[in-house]
């Protein structure tokens, strides 16, 4: 296995007990200890977020957030299919980020200017 | 133009790559933030905040660990963590988790 790490505690571990595993296994225990992997995969949270968030009044939501969440998710969608090789994992992520924010959005906007419209007529023929 | 400046447009991590642009991006989350503090308790989401929290905290380890090092994340990261460690603050704080202060002298 030529796996060369700066960090000495994966270099302890490796030797201790991964070399004797296959190279395939080995590869996994690597990826599963590594930031590498947990930081763009936390990035899924975001969305969860906001889709835990559906269930919330518009009231609550905040606008300057949900553009920020969907333009950053529109910007690195384009990004992960731009850069060799493209990372199809991080244009997921960030796909389902815009998606969740720009739903979010919808809900707002429908609230604060869709449904006043509605609000207001009965007014006017009253 | 300076050396140095020359150095930072030719950079792995410089403004012709997308390891700039993108924590470019990542800073309309700050600034949205920043703008949300002025705003009530009651809209901030528990959920995202805490989230938020914990992501800029793995990528700040995730900038400083990727080769080649890439400083400006790390600095757009950790600014996040600020602001969103604030918000949830201010979340808790509106949720009754941080508990009183002090009873008010009002009541006696």
């Amino acid at each position: 296995m030529a796996h060369t790490s700066s960090h000495s505690f994966v270099n302890n571990v490796m030797h201790g007990t991964l070399n004797k595993l296959s190279p395939a296994t080995c590869d996994f225990y690597l990826t599963i200890i590594a930031v590498h992997f947990w930081a763009p995969t936390f990035k899924w949270g975001i969305s969860i977020a906001n889709i835990a968030d559906f269930a919330k009044p518009p009231e609550k939501i905040s606008y300057p957030q949900q553009v920020a969440v969907a333009c950053t998710g529109i910007i690195w969608s384009r990004y992960s299919l731009v850069i060799t090789p493209k990372n199809w994992n991080l244009f997921s992520v960030n796909v389902a980020m815009a998606g969740t924010g720009l739903y979010q959005l919808s809900r707002k906007i429908r609230q604060d200017y869709l449904s006043g419209e509605k609000d207001a007529a009965p007014q006017l023929e009253a | 133009m300076s050396a140095a400046f020359k150095a930072f447009l030719k950079s792995p991590v410089g403004p012709k790559t997308t390891h700039f642009w993108g924590p470019v991006s990542n800073w309309g989350i700050i600034l949205a933030s920043v703008a949300d503090t002025k705003k009530p308790p009651e809209m901030i989401s528990g959920n995202m905040t805490g989230v938020l929290c914990v992501y800029s905290a793995l990528f700040v380890r995730f900038a400083w660990m990727v080769r080649p090092r890439n400083y400006f994340l790390m600095v757009t990261h950790s600014c996040n963590e600020c602001v969103q460690l604030y918000q949830l603050s201010r979340w808790a704080r509106f949720q009754g988790f941080l508990g009183k202060k002090k009873e008010p002298e009002a009541e006696e």
